[in-house]
């Protein structure tokens, strides 16, 4: 018994414990290695997707992606259109100029568009071996040449100066980095969008909606050119996409953002969703506090008082029709279709920010300071199961853009002729207002105050503003001083009926300084680490 | 609750025990039939001695010779015996071996032909036939102390019988017993002490004072030691010092009681109250928790461990006597060692407590009046119109209107659960020579201060230990733990964590009704607390334990063993979540917001390790005085951990919560595994001259499979000397006043690899990278992409560390001293030091940060008695310095308020010096310009420090500039008193713990709103033109100005808190003789009884951090019983 128990003990522990060469070797169960990877189109489809996925930690709530929605909602906090109440959410210094380069949202902005980028680099830099049919792997290679180009197009416009990396890059490559002057950036980026468009197709199968598309890949560098005022060749791209015949305005303004009609033909280009799997999570942060909303965005007054009447004259001409006590009634439909104002119907209710028991009284934690909420992507409640888990894609670039931007061109280099009013009217028109008044828009100046009008209204909301901004250079006229909502008053919660003794609400004094808030500062996180970066004027 | 335990109660009660005990120990008889072996019948050979004055080796020599037994003892044993002087003639052995064993230390059982001598520390066996029946006789004696004076209350005991009686005043006693009988003698505060009964019947005997003297025994690294020959830095904690406290897991049960060692208990909710554990400061930027070691097994966590079960706690604490564990122990180590049966004892205990919590601290918000009023004066300071009329202020004030003008008590409606909680624990053990056995059940229950919040555990542990031939005995500790824990969740969309709803019932104005006139809640943007905790939203995290540990001893030849163990853990856990829907209305009944879906997810979780370990010993002498031993070892860990989750939504109704009832659209599966492998070969040698010169070695060699091949393996050395300079002959004329003392230092090296992921070397592809095409019909396209990076050249993280101690003891051990100076550096701190965004992955883990830790460690003892009152008091205290040496070449990392610096502490706060308030716009407009943080700046703001600009100097701008390091939430001080005071019957013990030189920074007052958000009552005195001198500053609802990282929230956070005070009575002997029972002790039990700070009065000062979403610390009143039977 006692040789036994010895020898037994002996040997079973020896066995158990010193045969195995490789027991300190031990590999990931749930993931994939390089090697093994990049053997056919399947694989290199799996990476595109990947590639599409992005990494955009702008949105907790968001699924990932290349682009993200959240800052469809939330750019045009950082421009006169609206305010944020809450700091945290990352835009509320952006808007009031208090920014800082130590302000950790600065850096939200910056890092997630070099996720994207590095996975850009890593996939033009693996796919070449995969063998597979060349056409389908050039398309392959010109959406990610467009996503990658992109996301620089978002770092030079916020930023300037960029890090221009087209390779994967080593830590201690990318800790030594040094940025691109913009103009260089730029460049590179016309150039990126026009190669991509070049193997890009006109469309895809209605399975792949939400790839990259030539027309996308020319809207963007139409958009670049705008921006960059090269005029002559923005026009060309305008007109090479107005001639591509397959996008048209969509004819209901408010029926173009719901979700059973995406895909509709004046998309261009959107971010894509789906319900639970990969969910648009950031709608509610717009909805009154009585439907479960976090009352997030406030549009501003400004931005209430651009949109002209429904007779087609701002509301500074005497002659519009505009009653001030009864300011939100026989207004642009673009108006009521984007901000929800007080005493409108809005999910089975009357909104009403005026009366102290309410739920959504204005200055209640969380009310909106100004009065206004956004409704332009949720105008339809019911189209919703659960506005925190929706699949409502949201749109980067779509056709109106294409037409204003030809205009704004055309007008800027002098070239008024009638495309321009015609491109101008389609707008106009489909939004419920008259065609322009030619013989009041007859210049240059009346025509680019009208053109500018136009795209304020046309895209308030959808994160556009601040390049307009940037680009005409009028932040100190628009983002300067005391900001305020709507009049103070009362609303019947029974009819809506607004009765306004005013005065305005103040939301927020405003800093502009044009020496510095044209650029957002360089994170001064990525700046600890790497030296070589320089900081953007006026935030040192 | 104790109600119920007294007059006739109790009486019912006991009889209805005891009849459970009986049945119990039948059970418990029958168990172990099979594995007891008899013990070996008599002799009857005889033996002639004549023998003056020799040793008792002489004489186990001579009887060897004539008997043929043989004799089996361990030298040590009988080298400090006295010389015996033994004339007998034709002598049976037995009677040989009494005369031998007479007034020695010493005693002995009989196995076939070996005579086991042992010390007498367990009770002899005698054997029944050697022992002639004698008559009955009355044996009188006295017990007396030390000091030679009377000793009365002693308990004194026939071994075995129920017997009983107890001293006098005089310190005498009288009790029937027969020649061969134990007497057990005991008293609180005295060492027990037993004797053979002889033919003298007048005893008298010396209770000695139970005092921590070098004799103590402690556990180690793979083995036990004398205290008086360790080297290292090591401290126990007995069972004594962990028993019936109401406290709910061994961690929280640590606190205070070593020095150096801190505990942070953040919170007392039940089942989620464990505390986190540092040694000797926090070392690393990765997990800090020390290495847990139970019954020789390395183990993840010791709150699945019942408290009753334990035998002793032994923390190592320098490198020296860590480095044995080498690669795990940076942290330092926390070795446990469950309860063993004794030899020759039976025991069956039951023990109990009965406690109510409460929380220590909870936010005292104002009354809504008030809130009301702050928030009119904020929004004009804000620039708006005031909301509320005086007339509505009075209403509120009034509060004659609940539903229009309601002063709601949030915090009132959520903390209304019973928080009662109770402890029962039924454990037998004993054994004889051969077989031991410790058996344990135990239940404990407690709910929390919140309806729904409840824990349960139920443990059971059998330790056995049997010896299967003479030289090798085997040993099974099997435990199962099972802890079902519940808590109420939130239906907040994305964030159903139970502490969401502690945070909205902290955050839910008072201002809004709990609920409407019509029956419906009042609610906010977020929702109503109380809705969630009133609807069906319910999280049920299942977990368990099972844990066999198996092992043999084998004595190969004389002094060497060999100890081969295995020991395989698993550990489940099963998380229940459902998250009920919930319609809001609004005061007129209709249907306002919903917050959907309603969904159910289940995750299943489980760990398996599997741990085989050898070890070889060896102990051997070289001439008289120079004594070795050596331990060499191998051992390996296999740890294996998989996910499965399951997700629906959709539930018809909130009724019904099994996955399968939820809708298939938007379901959800997850799994996951990973593994972990961990090869070791360690060794230790230790010398021992005339136990005045100590020498240890340690080397250990380490592989994880974290690293790369070539990088797998670490060593890991050490070493420690000793000097007892109270053992020299210089020194003798000094023990009267210095009765030990000895100074100790070590050195070593230890790792550390416990970093996030078990992959950190290798480059992964990772699925899951996901997007979706096809407009309103969507489908996933699945994706793959690299996201982390990694540096496979890393490395073990370093921790080398020097100590100095010193251990003494004055006045015949009436003083006890140790203390401890040490420097830890830890270098090579894997850190996933930030990498610029550019590089587009995640930071790789590399080898990076430096920390110095470096300290003082002070415990120091004394007792004494006066009269019948006895007393001792162990005061401990840590001095540590904590600070980051080398970032390596990156940072300074300043996140929102804390900063990471080289010559820092860890994580510390970071901010604006504040210099009072503004008086007046004139002011705000003469000081350096806070435009930058607010252009809102105005009287009653916060003033900030110019400190410092672009050039270095102060240029009248207030910006990043001006931030500086504002403290630290390292304590300079962590202290722990304990007092213990016996006086006859009863005992106190009373336990004190606290720190010193601490901050901490971020525990908000509230805020103004009267709706979500709400001020504290602290916030009445804030700043107004007319309250200049004011608290804090002026009220403000959107403005941050005062509320960015500034001095102004960096609080001073010390305290001294009552963590334990223990009042017992145990019952006279002769009472308890009656009961049948041998000893039963009634107290009063009290947990964090009072606390004395200077920090805000609505935060627990050891609560960390943000208030409004913890749970809140709890006291515990209890009241117990501990029954021995």
């Amino acid at each position: 018994m006692k040789h036994f128990i010895n020898y037994s003990v002996c040997i079973g522990l020896l066995l158990l414990t010193s045969c195995q060469k490789d027991f300190l070797n031990r590999q990931p169960l749930d993931a994939y290695s390089n090697s093994s990877l990049w053997t056919d189109s399947s694989d290199a489809a799996a990476a595109l997707n990947g590639v599409y996925a992005g990494q955009n930690s702008w949105a907790s709530d968001n699924a990932s992606g290349w682009a993200d929605g959240f800052l469809v909602n939330y750019m045009d906090v950082a421009s006169d259109n609206a305010y944020s109440e809450f700091y945290w959410e990352g835009f509320q210094d952006f808007g009031n100029g208090l920014v800082t380069p130590s302000d950790p949202n600065a850096d939200d902005l910056w890092s997630p568009c070099y996720t994207t980028i590095a996975k850009c680099n890593f996939f033009l830099g693996n796919v070449g071996v995969t063998p597979m049919d060349s056409s389908a792997k050039l398309q392959m290679i010109g959406q990610v040449r467009f996503i990658r180009a992109y996301q620089y197009f978002w770092l030079t416009t916020l930023f300037g100066d960029a890090v221009l990396d087209t390779t994967t890059q080593t830590p201690q490559q990318a800790n030594t980095a040094v940025r691109t002057p913009k103009a260089a950036v730029v460049k590179f980026e016309l150039r990126e969008f026009a190669a991509a468009a070049n193997y890009l197709p006109i469309s895809y199968p209605a399975s792949q909606q939400g790839q990259i598309t030539k027309g996308a890949a020319l809207a963007l560098k139409m958009r670049i050119e705008l921006f960059e005022n090269d005029y002559t060749d923005c026009v060309a791209d305008a007109q090479q996409i107005m001639n591509m015949g397959i996008y048209s305005l969509y004819p209901s303004y408010s029926g173009l953002f719901r979700i059973q009609n995406e895909g509709n033909s004046e998309d261009i280009l959107d971010v894509q969703y789906k319900e639970n799997d990969h969910p648009n999570g950031t709608l509610g942060v717009m909805l009154p506090t009585s439907l479960g909303g976090w009352e997030s965005i406030s549009p501003l007054q400004s931005l209430v008082d651009n949109y002209e009447t429904i007779t087609g004259k701002p509301i500074t001409d005497p002659t519009s029709g505009y009653d001030s006590t009864q300011p939100y009634k026989n207004r642009d439909p673009r108006l009521l279709a984007t901000i929800l104002v007080p005493g409108a119907s809005y999910g089975g209710e009357i909104y009403d920010p005026l009366n102290h028991s309410s739920v959504d009284y204005y200055t209640n934690y969380g009310g909106s300071k100004s009065l206004y909420l956004v409704k332009k992507f949720t105008s339809y409640l019911s189209d919703f199961d659960n506005i925190w888990n929706t699949g409502l894609d949201m749109p980067l670039i779509r056709y109106a853009e294409v037409l204003l931007s030809y205009a704004e061109a055309k007008i800027e280099l002098g070239q008024i002729d009638a495309s321009v009013y015609n491109a101008i009217d389609q707008v106009r028109v489909r939004a419920g207002l008259p065609p322009t008044d030619q013989s009041v828009y007859n210049s240059q100046t009346t025509l680019r105050t009208l053109v500018r009008r136009e795209r304020r209204s046309e895209f308030a909301m959808e994160g556009l503003r601040w390049f307009d901004v940037q680009r005409w250079k009028i932040g100190p006229q628009v983002m300067q001083g005391a900001t305020y909502g709507g009049k103070l008053g009362t609303v019947n919660d029974t009819t809506g009926h607004l009765t306004l003794t005013g005065p305005n609400t103040f939301v927020e004094n405003r800093l502009f300084d044009p020496a510095k808030n044209y650029l957002w500062p360089i994170p001064q996180a990525q700046i600890n680490i790497d030296r070589n970066l320089t900081q953007n004027p006026g935030y040192n | 609750m104790f109600l119920k335990f007294t007059g006739k109660l109790l009486f019912e009660k006991k009889r209805y025990l005891i009849k459970t005990l009986l049945i119990m120990k039948f059970i418990i008889i029958l168990l172990f039939a099979a594995c007891l072996q008899v013990s070996a019948t008599g002799y009857s050979q005889t033996i002639t001695l004549s023998q003056n004055n020799v040793s008792l080796k002489k004489v186990f020599r001579e009887i060897e010779r004539q008997s043929g037994y043989n004799f089996l003892y361990k030298d040590k044993l009988i080298r400090e015996t006295a010389n015996v002087s033994i004339n007998m003639h034709d002598a049976s052995v037995e009677a040989v071996l009494v005369e031998c064993f007479k007034n020695q230390p010493l005693t002995y059982s009989i196995l076939d032909k070996i005579i086991v001598i042992k010390a007498k520390k367990h009770i002899p066996l005698i054997n029944p036939v050697a022992i002639l029946p004698a008559p009955v006789n009355i044996f009188r004696g006295t017990v007396k102390d030390e000091k030679g004076n009377p000793l009365a209350g002693v308990s004194v005991i026939v071994k075995g019988t129920k017997k009983g009686t107890s001293t006098s005043t005089d310190g005498s006693f009288s009790i029937d017993a027969n020649v061969g009988d134990v007497l057990e003698f005991s008293i609180v505060g005295y060492r027990e002490k037993s004797i053979l009964v002889g033919q003298n019947n007048n005893i008298s005997l010396v209770m000695e004072v139970e005092a921590a003297v070098g004799s103590e025994i402690v556990v180690v690294g793979y083995g036990t030691e004398k205290k008086a020959d360790l080297t290292g830095s090591v401290a126990s904690v007995s069972s004594k010092q962990i028993e019936n406290r109401p406290i709910t897991n061994i961690t929280n049960a640590l606190e205070g009681t070593v020095a150096g060692v801190t505990v942070v208990q953040n919170n007392g909710q039940p089942g989620y109250d464990a505390g986190t554990i540092n040694i000797r400061g926090v070392g690393t930027l990765n997990n800090s928790n020390p290495m847990i070691v139970v019954d020789g097994n390395i183990v993840s966590s010791m709150n699945d461990i019942n408290p009753n079960d334990i035998a002793s706690v032994t923390v190592l604490k320098d490198a020296a006597s860590a480095a044995i564990y080498g690669s795990r122990a940076a942290n330092g180590v926390i070795i446990i060692t469950t309860k063993r049966g004794k030899a020759g004892t039976s025991q069956i205990r039951y023990s109990d407590y009965f406690g109510k919590q409460q929380a220590t601290r909870l936010p005292d918000w104002a009354p809504s009046w008030q809130a009301a009023t702050l928030f009119n004066e904020a929004t004009v300071n804000e620039g708006g119109q005031p909301v509320y009329t005086d007339a509505e202020i009075d209403s509120f004030k009034l509060g004659n209107s609940p539903y229009n003008f309601p002063n709601t008590n949030w915090l009132g409606l959520l903390y209304t659960g019973n928080g009662f909680q109770q402890s029962h624990n039924l454990s037998a053990s004993g054994g004889n020579d051969k077989t031991q056995y410790y058996l344990s059940v135990g239940y404990f229950d407690q709910n929390g201060l919140t309806p729904k919040t409840n824990t349960k555990r139920y443990n059971v542990r059998l330790n056995l230990t049997s010896k299967v031939t003479d030289n090798i005995s085997v040993f099974a500790n099997l435990s199962y733990t099972l802890q079902p824990t519940l808590q109420p969740q939130s239906s907040y969309p994305g964030v159903p964590a139970f502490s969401q709803l502690i945070r909205q019932a902290n955050r839910i104005s008072n201002i809004i009704p709990y609920k409407y006139a019509n029956g419906d809640y009042g609610y906010i943007a977020d929702g109503s607390p109380m809705a969630w905790l009133n609807s069906p939203s319910f999280d049920n995290l299942q977990q368990t334990n099972y844990q066999g540990i198996v092992g043999a001893d084998w004595e190969i030849i004389k002094n060497l063993h060999f100890r081969p163990q295995l020991a395989y853990v698993v550990s489940q856990s099963d998380d229940n979540n459902f998250i009920a829907s919930i319609q809001y209305y609004s005061p007129q009944g209709a249907p306002t917001f919903l917050q959907a879906p309603n969904y159910a997810s289940e995750t299943y979780q489980q760990s398996t390790a599997f741990t085989p370990q050898m070890l070889l010993d060896y102990s051997w002498k070289i001439g008289r005085n120079n004594d070795f031993k050596a331990l060499a070892g191998y051992s390996q860990e296999l740890d294996n951990w998989h996910e499965l989750y399951g997700y629906r939504q959709n539930f018809l109704n909130n009724a019904l919560s099994v996955i399968n009832l939820g809708s298939p659209t938007g379901q959800v599966t997850k799994g996951d595994a990973t593994q972990l492998a961990l090869r070791s070969y360690f060794g230790r040698i230790n010398y021992n001259y005339k136990d005045k010169y100590l020498l240890e070695g340690n080397l250990r060699y380490d592989g994880s499979s974290r690293f790369a091949a070539t990088n797998q393996y670490g060593i890991f050395p050490s070493a420690s000397a000793g000097w007892r300079i109270s053992k020299e002959s210089f020194f003798k004329s000094l023990t009267n006043i210095v009765s030990d003392l000895k100074l100790r230092a070590s050195w070593g090296k230890l790792g550390n690899q416990n970093v996030a992921g078990n992959y950190p070397t290798i480059p992964v592809i990772n699925a899951g990278q996901n997007y979706v095409f096809g407009g309103t019909s969507p489908v996933v396209a699945a994706g793959i992409a690299q996201t982390a990076g990694v540096d496979p050249s890393i490395s073990w993280e370093t921790t080398t560390e020097s100590d100095l101690g010193l251990d003494a003891s004055f006045l015949r051990n009436t003083i006890s001293l140790t203390a401890d100076y040490f420097i830890k550096n830890t270098t090579g701190i894997l850190y996933a030091l930030p990498v610029a965004a550019s590089y587009g992955l995640t930071a790789p883990v590399v080898n990076a940060a430096s920390v110095r830790n470096q300290g003082l460690e002070l415990t120091i003892g004394y007792q004494n008695k006066i009269g019948a009152f006895r007393y001792n008091i162990i005061g401990n205290a840590a001095f540590i310095k904590n600070e980051v040496t080398s970032l390596a070449g990156i940072g300074p990392v300043i996140g929102n308020g804390s900063i990471m610096a080289v010559g820092l502490p860890i994580n510390s706060y970071y901010g604006y010096v504040a210099q009072g308030f503004f008086k007046d716009s004139a002011q705000v407009a003469s000081h350096a310009s806070q435009t930058g943080i607010s252009p809102n700046t105005g009287p009653g703001d916060i003033m900030y420090k110019d400190i410092s600009g672009p050039n270095g100097k102060p240029d009248g701008v207030i910006d990043t500039h001006d931030e500086k390091y504002l403290g630290n939430n390292f304590p300079k001080v962590t202290f722990g008193l304990t007092v213990n005071f016996g006086w006859k019957q009863f005992d106190l013990t009373a336990f004190l713990q606290g720190t010193a030189g601490v901050k901490q920074y971020g525990a908000t007052p509230g805020s103004e709103g009267n709706a979500a958000g709400k001020p504290e009552e602290a916030l009445w005195d804030s700043w107004t033109p007319t309250n200049t001198s004011a608290a804090f500053p002026r009220p403000a609802i959107s403005y941050t100005q005062n509320y960015v990282p500034s001095s102004f929230w960096v609080k001073d956070a010390a305290y001294i808190r009552m963590k334990n005070l223990q009042l017992g009575y145990t019952l006279p002997a002769k009472l308890t003789k009656r009961m049948h029972m041998q000893k039963l002790r009634i107290y009063y039990s009290g947990q964090n009884v009072f606390t004395f700070s200077q920090f805000y009065k609505w935060v627990d000062p050891e609560t960390a951090g943000n208030s409004l979403y913890d749970y809140p610390q709890v006291k515990v009143n209890s009241l117990g019983l501990d029954a021995t039977f």
